[in-house]
């Protein structure tokens, strides 16, 4: 089993509701699995998902990202600084 | 000391500290700055917009920020770069964001501030939201969603 803490930004607080949860995945799982997760578990999330870019450590990662026990994934919502 | 300078501040970006760490190196002679300010917006329901409410994922904005600066000093011959963006609010006329970039000659320094302030927009995870005078507040959605450029 794999179990990654998911950091939630700016307008995902509102979609979710919170600002980090932990998700338990298979082992191996990668980001693909942990999105379709998070729409399940948060369905205000699922309009949002395909707009929405995910970092695994600080760093921008695909969906074929495979997940480590401990990683710190975080959902990136369209952003807008400057 | 360090050719770069990446800060996030809660407090008014010290301008005039961000251009001194940019200036003043002898063979540096085409300086240029950006800075972005809110802007005064009218929406029909809520009145005058008063204030941006930044917040960011702070270590990767700045990690984001450090590997783009990193990535300019390769891309140009540049000699010093400072990129200092302020978080929580920024009334109208405030700076939210300052970039400064420091050449041999103008051109290298005009591309890469531009390049620098595109890259903060589409790949650094910073949010605003505006702040109306009647109290309501929306997150701003960005006209391009996203970059495919991934750092």
């Amino acid at each position: 089993m794999t179990r990654v803490t998911v950091l939630f930004f700016g307008p995902a607080k509102d979609w979710t509701g919170c600002d980090s949860t932990s998700v338990d995945l298979a082992a191996e799982a990668d980001l693909g699995s942990l999105q379709r997760a998070l729409g399940r578990r948060y369905p205000a999330l699922r309009p949002a998902l395909p707009t929405v870019r995910f970092a695994v450590n600080e760093t921008f990662a695909d969906a074929d990202r495979t997940l480590h026990s401990a990683d710190v994934i975080a959902l990136i919502p369209p952003v807008s600084g400057g | 000391m360090s050719d770069i300078w990446i800060d996030l501040l809660a407090d008014v970006i010290p301008a005039s500290q961000v251009r001194d760490f940019v200036m003043g190196i002898p063979d540096l002679g085409g300086i240029v700055s950006f800075e972005g300010a809110t802007r005064v917006e009218a929406d029909g329901q809520h009145g005058r917009l008063v204030r941006l409410d930044y917040e960011a994922y702070e270590s990767m904005a700045r990690r984001q920020l450090e590997r783009m600066a990193a990535e300019a000093m390769g891309r140009w011959r540049l000699g010093r770069i400072a990129v200092v963006h302020r978080l929580g609010p920024v009334p109208v006329t405030e700076t939210s964001v300052m970039i400064a970039v420091a050449a041999p000659h103008r051109v290298e320094s005009f591309e890469a501030c531009r390049w620098l302030i595109d890259g903060l927009k589409s790949n650094v995870p910073i949010w605003k939201m505006d702040v109306f005078e009647d109290g309501f507040a929306r997150w701003v959605e960005p006209a391009s969603l996203r970059n495919t450029d991934l750092y």
